[in-house]
C-alpha cells in the first residue's frame, strides 16, 4: 500500500486503513476473486522510502470475504435481461450469461414487453427479475468483474422464485 | 513337469501383458477415430467474457462479430448468428425497423450552438420524460426536440415491427435518446446500436442487426451510410428544429412540423403497408420466401399509379401533340427521338 507523506503523523495506521479498504474492496482478481469487505488487518510492516518520490510503500497483511465462483459450483441468481440468445443473470458481482443451447428444449422464447422463456404447457416461465438456479461452467476475470458462463440444462436447475405467481 | 507351470505362468504374466497392451494401444486407436465424429468437439458458437458459451472454455479468437450493445462481453460467431437471424419473428407477425436518431426522430444541438432567439427554449423544455418533446440535458450540455408525432409511431410501429436504434452518436448519446424516447424500455431494451458497436468506421451494416435481411426496413435521412442495404432503405425528409441544425444543411426554417400531416404520419402510413402487403396480402407465397425489399419496391411502383406525368414548358408542342390516340409509348418514343436529333 503506498502511502503520500501528507497523511504521516498521528494517523498513520487509521489512514493506511482506510486507504487500503478504498483501494482494495470492490476489486477482484482471477487468483482470489472478488473482494468483498476487509475482515482484520493482521500485520502492517515496515514502510519503504521510495527513491524520487517521497511516497513511502508498507506491506500491509489483510484478511478479507473473497467471492469468486468456481466451474462446477451451483448459484442462486436473479434474471437481468432476456433475449433469444439466452438470459443474463447476476449473484453478487458476478455477471452470469446462460445460453439457450442451456436452457432445457421444452422451454421456447417468447419476445414481448417481457421476453421470457416459457415451457409449453406455460407452467415454469424465466423473466426478468426472477431467480433461478443455475450451474457455472466456466469463468473469466475482466478488469473489474467476473463473468461467467452458466447452465440450467441439469436436474434441480432452473427457476426458484417466479415473482408474478408469488 | 514342476518346471512346467513355472514356465507357464512366466508366459501367463507376459501373454496377459500382451494382451493389456494390445486392449491399450486398441483404446487408443478407437478413442483416435471417434474424435473426427465430432461428439465431444464443441464448436463454440459464441463466446461471453472471451469464455464459449456452450463448454465454458476460454477462447482468445477473434472471428465473429462482437455484439456489445446487448450485453458487454458479448460476441457471437458467424454461424450462431445465422442460426439466430432464422430464428424469425415472423411467426408473430413482426419485421424488423431500424431507426436512425438524428433528423429523423430527433434533433439534437450543443447548447452552445443555439442562437440568441433560441435562448428562450431553455427554460421551456420538458420535465416529463413521458410526455415531453424538448428536453435540455444539461450533463451533455445538449438540447433535444423529439420530431412530432414520434411517440404515436413508436407505439403504432412496435406493434408490427421489432425496433432497433442506430445512430452514428456513440452509445452514451444513443442510450439517453433511448430513454428519453422509450422510458418504460419498451421498444428498444438491448436494441440501441451505436458507432460504437459498428463494425466499419463512418458507415452503417445489418451485420449486428440480428435479424434476417429480407426482413428489415431502414428508417434514415441519409442513404450514403447505408452502402450495401440501399434496397431495405427508406429516406426520409431531413428533420430541423434549431435554426443552426437548419442552416448546417442549407435551409431557413420558421416553424416546427405538424403532428397530423408530418413526416412521421406519412412514413407510418408507408410502413403500415407493407407489414399489410408481407403478411396479408397476396397469400399464394409462403412468409419464409417473401422479401420485404420486394414489397418496398412495390409500393414505391404505387407512389405514381394512376398519375398523369405532364412536362410542360420542357417540349415545344409543335414538334408533338399528345392526342387521345397516341399512347404513352409512343409520345416516349417521340420525344426520344427529337432529343436525339437535337444531340
Amino acid at each position: 500500500m503506498q502511502l503520500h507523506p501528507r497523511h504521516f503523523g498521528r494517523n498513520l495506521r487509521e489512514n493506511l486503513v482506510s486507504k487500503l479498504m478504498k483501494d482494495v474492496e470492490g476489486t477482484c482478481s482471477g487468483r482470489h476473486g472478488f473482494v468483498v469487505a476487509i475482515t482484520g488487518i493482521e500485520n502492517i510492516g515496515k514502510g519503504l522510502i521510495r527513491d524520487g518520490t517521497g511516497f513511502v510503500t508498507f506491506p500491509v497483511k489483510y484478511q478479507c470475504v473473497v467471492f469468486r465462483p468456481f466451474k462446477g459450483e451451483i448459484l442462486e441468481a436473479a434474471v437481468t435481461m432476456v433475449n433469444k440468445m439466452g438470459f443474463f443473470a447476476e449473484a453478487g458481482p458476478v455477471q452470469i450469461f446462460v445460453s439457450n443451447h442451456l436452457i432445457p428444449d421444452d422451454m421456447e422464447f417468447q419476445s414481448g414487453d417481457m421476453p421470457n422463456y416459457t415451457t409449453s404447457d406455460g407452467s415454469v416461465k424465466i423473466q426478468k427479475d426472477c431467480e433461478v438456479r443455475l450451474k457455472i461452467i466456466g469463468t473469466g476475470v475482466d478488469a473489474t468483474e467476473i463473468l461467467c458462463i452458466g447452465t440450467i440444462k441439469d436436474d434441480f436447475l432452473g427457476v426458484i422464485n417466479d415473482p408474478t405467481t408469488a | 513337469m514342476i518346471n512346467l507351470p513355472h514356465c507357464l505362468m512366466l508366459s501367463w504374466r507376459s501373454v496377459l501383458l500382451l494382451i493389456m497392451i494390445i486392449l491399450i494401444v486398441k483404446g487408443v486407436k478407437t478413442d483416435k477415430l471417434e474424435d473426427p465424429g465430432g461428439l465431444n468437439i464443441c464448436k463454440h458458437p459464441a463466446s461471453f467474457g472471451q469464455m464459449c458459451i456452450l463448454c465454458g472454455e476460454s477462447l482468445d479468437e477473434e472471428s465473429g462479430v462482437t455484439f456489445g450493445y446487448i450485453h458487454k462481453g458479448l460476441r457471437l460467431g458467424n454461424d450462431e448468428i445465422v442460426r439466430l437471424r432464422s430464428k424469425n419473428l415472423l411467426q408473430n407477425k413482426k419485421l424488423y425497423l431500424v431507426l436512425d436518431l438524428d433528423h429523423t426522430l430527433l434533433n439534437s444541438i450543443e447548447l452552445m450552438h443555439l442562437t440568441t432567439e433560441e435562448e428562450y427554449l431553455k427554460g421551456q423544455s420538458d420535465d416529463d420524460i413521458s410526455n415531453g418533446s424538448l428536453f435540455k440535458l444539461d450533463f451533455m450540455h445538449r438540447m433535444t426536440k423529439l420530431r412530432p408525432f414520434v411517440r404515436t409511431f413508436l407505439e403504432e410501429a412496435s406493434k408490427m415491427f421489432e425496433m432497433y436504434i442506430y445512430t452514428m452518436g456513440d452509445s452514451a448519446y444513443a442510450l439517453e435518446m433511448a430513454k428519453l424516447l422509450d422510458p418504460e424500455g419498451n421498444y428498444f431494451s438491448g436494441r440501441v446500436i451505436s458507432r460504437d458497436d459498428g463494425t466499419r468506421r463512418h458507415e452503417k451494416s445489418l451485420d449486428v442487426v440480428l435479424g434476417q435481411e429480407s426482413a428489415v426496413v431502414i428508417l434514415d435521412d441519409t442513404q450514403d451510410v447505408w452502402k450495401k442495404h440501399k434496397d431495405n432503405l427508406i429516406v426520409i425528409k431531413r428533420y430541423h428544429f434549431f435554426a443552426s441544425s437548419c442552416r448546417q444543411f442549407g435551409h431557413n426554417c420558421k416553424s416546427d412540423e405538424t403532428e397530423v400531416d408530418g413526416v412521421l404520419a406519412s412514413v407510418l402510413r408507408v410502413v403500415r403497408r407493407i407489414h399489410h402487403i408481407m403478411f396479408f396480402d397476396g397469400g399464394n407465397l409462403d412468409f419464409g420466401s417473401r422479401d420485404v425489399r420486394q414489397v418496398l419496391n412495390a409500393v414505391r411502383k404505387e407512389v405514381l399509379h394512376g398519375c398523369k406525368i405532364v412536362f410542360s414548358r420542357v417540349f415545344p408542342t409543335s414538334k408533338f401533340q399528345a392526342g387521345r390516340d397516341s399512347s404513352p409509348v409512343e409520345d416516349g418514343r417521340a420525344i426520344r427521338s427529337y432529343l436525339f436529333k437535337r444531340n
